[in-house]
């Protein structure tokens, strides 16, 4: 095929999902409001979801879409509230150095290793992924991998019953 | 038979000995009179060998026991000739006496076990001394008779002051154990000397065996004449043990200060016998000297026998002279008893200048050995009565006692006169023997010398036979005497009958003195000269008989009637006699300081033994024990503070800070843990990519 | 530097800003974030190796399925300890959260 054209707009919205990706990352760690890390953590998750879908698996784009953004942030907003954090600006104050010097070290060493490490060694890779049916997913989920498929519904309902007993509050005898 | 009654001669004491503290468990008197029976059997047993003389060809007779097969054989065994007869016969007799004597005089003291062992230990060790044929038996002989009279010397080694001897005030006192150190010590210096002549010999000839000795005196003493001087360094080594023993000069001094030991013991051993071993071992060593010169042709051999004439003619004038100003009765029968025997030294000495004077000098000074143990014994006996009745040892402090003993005025007048030399006791017959042989010797200076002493001895005699029993009562008598239970009188029975058997003895004696004097001549003759084949010529009197006889009784009168006058009948005065002139008093000084020999002699040897013992003392020890006590520890300690120091400061240093430096890091690293979990965190995730990394991209 | 790569190195800066994010918040609430956007970017990294290579693409896309799986349960747990959290210490600022003396 030849992808002059469409090559251009690949790499164009390929670099502009990282550059979401990129803000949700700063805007979720960075910012004084619990709300607006939230935000920027939804945004992130967008732009993953995007990226999922350039990769041509859509199911799993979705599926992301579904689970992190429907659920996850949804469950992030009620503990939010119940832990009645000031949604105004929790993260005020004054941070110690220390703790900027520690965590920004503790930031760059995977980056400039795992970098490094995933740079050498990238096996060869195809240019153009495939996209593979969902029939065929769900074949392969109920055959070779039926047992992770069977334990991850057993882990859900598990981590389902803890939370549950977790956040139970004994109602106390009058 | 006859032989075996010298080993009873032996055996006897010894069961003596050994008896007596076993008597002792029965009773008193048992012990007394047990030790005593001992002392009679041993004078039986000696006199039973008396016999033998009459068969005298027969002799010499020798019997002997093995006691060492090696190295070298040496026997132990007893020789009888004619000299040791006799003078064994003398010993054993006189002894018996005296243990009678001492019955009554030691009675009721407490020590008198004691002093009966040792009266027996001395007879059997004299006697050994005796009859012993080797020289090493007889140096055995010589030092028990030695360490026994040390004994009996300081029997009261308590040193009460009754027993003190010396002075009158201001003079000084002498203590009895002093007295017996001093008389060991004395004659132990002349001792060694002899054992070194005799090992010399032994070098020489083989043998310690007397009759060997003489009868190899062909092979050996030509072999010790070839080394220049040694006949002269033996002869004076051996003559230097007799001369210790007899108390003849230089080793005289003892003998006055032994008289602190009991009345009897002065008696036997410094009267009778120990002081005659001196004599008798010279009277052994004769023949060899004789042989050497007159047979070998040993030049030197002739200084043995001038040694011994004018060392005994030097004792003689000099004991006789100090013997004329002395007060203390017992000191001047001491001084009588060295001066007599230098008599017999001098007589022997004398027998060696001729070969026709052999015989008669040998005989004269054995028989004057004889006669005077008999009444020097007794005098010391009687001596012994009259210091108790006066109870003084002063004869100034006596007088006049004739009437309270008359027994002991007759004994120990009889005894004086023969030892002035009266006629006819045998002190007269013995001395005349001495001088006349003397006089054959055409040795005319020692003949003077030995007639000066005839007359200092009457003098002396009768000077204090007079104080004591004639003339006027003094202070003391008078207050003795006028207290109500006095017991200035006769001792006790056994006292007056040993004097008088001695008395008797002597009488009897001097009765035969012709007779006595002819037979041992003959004796000596036979043993001399047929036994021993010592070459003699016939003698031929040079001087008449009685010439000697003349000038004899004149020198004693010479030196009596002075005496009698100053003291018997009071005519002459010797208080105005001493005023009367300074020399006179500064020779009275002299005689009574004993020509100072003694304080020479306390002067270099005491002295200077404990000055150099003081300087060793002071100088060696002191520098000694200062370092060892003071600098080596302070120096010790010195070098310890140095390693204190440095233990202090380096390993002390060291381990604190250790310490210190651990506490600190610890202290350190402990702001790690906050227990913030981000902060955890973050360290696990840097230092672990941080590795992993390091690990991987390397 | 292949697409893959470019994949890799995004996920790799989820992963940094994860870790940035979880030592550098305050409260709890701010921790969780941080570890949903760790997760996120095992996801991303587990979905390029497996599409972009001749790896089978299911596997991957299994991959990408569990562990968003896994995120929400983990999710659900993490705010249930929050809560109870909460309740004991009084405090959701997670500086003050020591037991620690000294």
């Amino acid at each position: 095929m030849d992808n002059l054209a469409s090559e251009n707009l690949a790499w164009v919205v390929l670099f502009g999902h990282i550059a979401i990706i990129v803000a949700g990352g700063f805007i979720t760690v960075l910012s004084e409001s619990l709300v607006r890390a939230l935000m920027g953590l939804i945004l992130t998750l967008f732009g993953v979801a995007g990226l999922f879908f350039l990769m041509a698996a859509p199911f799993i784009g979705l599926m992301q879409i579904l689970i992190y953004v429907g659920a996850v942030s949804v469950l992030i907003f009620f503990a939010i509230m119940l832990t009645n954090a000031w949604p105004g600006g929790d993260e005020s104050g004054n941070i110690s150095g220390k703790k900027v010097i520690f965590a920004a070290l503790a930031a760059i060493a995977p980056a400039v290793f795992l970098g490094s490490a995933a740079i050498r060694t990238a096996p060869p890779s195809v240019f153009v992924p495939e996209e593979t049916q969902v029939s065929e997913l769900g074949k392969f989920l109920l055959e070779p991998y039926i047992l992770p498929f069977e334990l991850i519904s057993l882990l859900l309902t598990v981590a389902m019953a803890g939370a549950v007993i977790l956040g139970f509050e004994r109602r106390k005898k009058k | 038979m006859d032989i075996q009654f010298a080993w009873l001669c032996l055996i006897f004491p010894l069961i003596g000995v050994l008896i007596t503290p076993f008597l002792d468990r029965i009773s008193t008197p048992v012990m007394n009179y047990g030790a005593v029976f001992f002392a009679f059997l041993t004078a039986v047993s000696a006199v039973m060998l008396l016999p033998l003389l009459f068969s005298a060809e027969r002799l010499p007779l020798e019997s002997t026991l093995v006691w060492l097969h090696t190295p070298i054989t040496v026997s132990f065994g007893v020789l009888l000739d004619p000299l040791s007869i006799i003078v064994g016969n003398v010993v054993a007799v006189i002894s018996f006496f005296i243990m009678v004597y001492c019955l009554g005089y030691m009675k009721g003291d407490p020590s008198i076990m004691r002093f009966w062992m040792l009266m027996n230990a001395f007879i059997g060790s004299m006697l050994l001394l005796v009859l012993a044929n080797n020289l090493i038996i007889i140096f055995i002989g010589w030092k028990l008779v030695g360490l026994c009279s040390y004994g009996l010397i300081g029997f009261y080694y308590r040193d009460e002051r009754k027993y003190w001897i010396g002075g009158p005030a201001p003079f000084a006192f002498d203590k009895p154990s002093a007295c017996g150190v001093k008389a060991f010590i004395v004659t132990s210096v002349g001792d060694m000397l002899m054992l070194g002549g005799i090992l010399i010999i032994y070098y020489y000839s083989g043998t310690f065996n007397v009759l060997e000795l003489y009868q190899t005196a062909p092979e050996w003493i030509p072999v010790m004449a070839d080394t220049p001087g040694m006949i002269i360094l033996v002869s004076i080594l051996l003559i230097a043990g007799p001369l210790g023993k007899s108390a003849q000069f230089p080793f005289q001094e003892w003998l006055p200060e032994a008289m602190s030991g009991p009345g009897p013991v002065s008696a036997l051993i410094h009267a009778a016998t120990m002081v005659k071993s001196g004599v008798y071992l010279i009277a052994r060593f004769i023949p060899i000297f004789y042989y050497g010169y007159w047979t070998a042709g040993v030049e030197d051999a002739m200084n043995f026998f001038l040694i011994v004439a004018w060392v005994g003619a030097i004792t003689a004038f000099l004991a006789a002279s100090q013997g004329l100003v002395a007060t203390e009765l017992k000191k001047i029968l001491a001084y009588s008893t060295v001066s007599q025997i230098g008599y017999m030294m001098l007589a022997l000495g004398v027998s060696g200048f001729g070969q026709d004077v052999l015989v008669k000098g040998y005989m004269a000074g054995t028989f004057h050995l004889m006669s005077h143990a008999m009444f020097k014994a007794c005098l010391f006996l009687c001596a012994g009565t009259v210091i108790h009745a006066a109870h003084s040892i002063y004869i100034s402090d006596m007088g006049a006692m004739r009437k309270y003993m008359p027994y002991t005025w007759v004994f120990m007048g009889l005894a004086t006169l023969s030892l002035i030399g009266v006629p006819p006791l045998p002190g007269f017959w013995s001395k005349e023997a001495v001088l006349v042989a003397t006089l054959e010797s055409h040795h005319f200076m020692l003949f003077a010398i030995a007639l000066i002493s005839v007359v200092f001895t009457a003098f002396y005699s009768t000077r204090y036979f007079a104080m004591i029993f004639h003339g006027k009562p003094s202070r003391h008598i008078r207050k003795e005497t006028s207290k109500p239970h006095h017991h200035v009188g006769e001792g006790y029975r056994p006292q007056t009958f040993a004097c008088g058997a001695l008395a008797v003895g002597i009488v009897t004696f001097g009765l035969l003195g012709i007779k006595a004097e002819h037979a041992l001549y003959d004796l000596f003759k036979i043993q001399l000269v047929t036994d021993l084949g010592l070459a003699t010529v016939a003698h031929v009197y040079s001087y008449p008989k009685i010439m000697v006889v003349s000038l004899s009784i004149g020198s004693v009168l010479l030196g009596a009637v002075p005496a009698y006058l100053f003291y018997f009948s009071g005519r002459w005065d010797p208080n105005a006699f001493y005023e009367s002139s300074r020399l006179i008093r500064m020779v009275h000084a002299f005689l009574w300081n004993r020509w100072y020999i003694n304080n020479l002699y306390n002067f270099v040897f005491v002295r200077g033994f404990m000055g150099m013992a003081r300087i060793v003392a002071d100088k060696i020890e002191e520098t000694v024990d200062v370092l060892m006590q003071r600098r080596l520890p302070g120096s010790i300690l010195k070098i310890s503070k140095g390693t204190v120091w440095f233990d202090q400061r380096a390993i002390d240093g060291v381990v604190d800070g250790t310490a210190y430096n651990v506490v600190n890091s610890g202290q350190l690293l402990s702001r790690i843990q906050t227990g913030r979990i981000q902060e955890y965190l973050a360290m696990a995730v840097i230092i672990a990519l941080t590795i992993c990394g390091v690990i991987w991209l390397s | 530097m292949s697409i893959m790569t470019i994949y890799h190195l995004v996920a790799i800066f989820l992963l940094c800003i994860g870790i940035f994010g979880i030592a550098y918040r305050r409260t709890l609430v701010g921790i969780v974030l941080g570890i949903e956007l760790i997760l996120n970017g095992a996801g991303l990294s587990i979905m390029a190796s497996a599409q972009l290579t001749p790896t089978p693409n299911e596997i991957g896309q299994v991959g990408a399925l569990l562990v968003m799986g896994i995120a929400a349960a983990e999710a659900t747990l993490l705010l249930a300890i929050l809560l109870v959290v909460s309740r004991r210490f009084k405090n959701v600022e997670a500086g003050k959260l020591i037991t620690m003396r000294g």
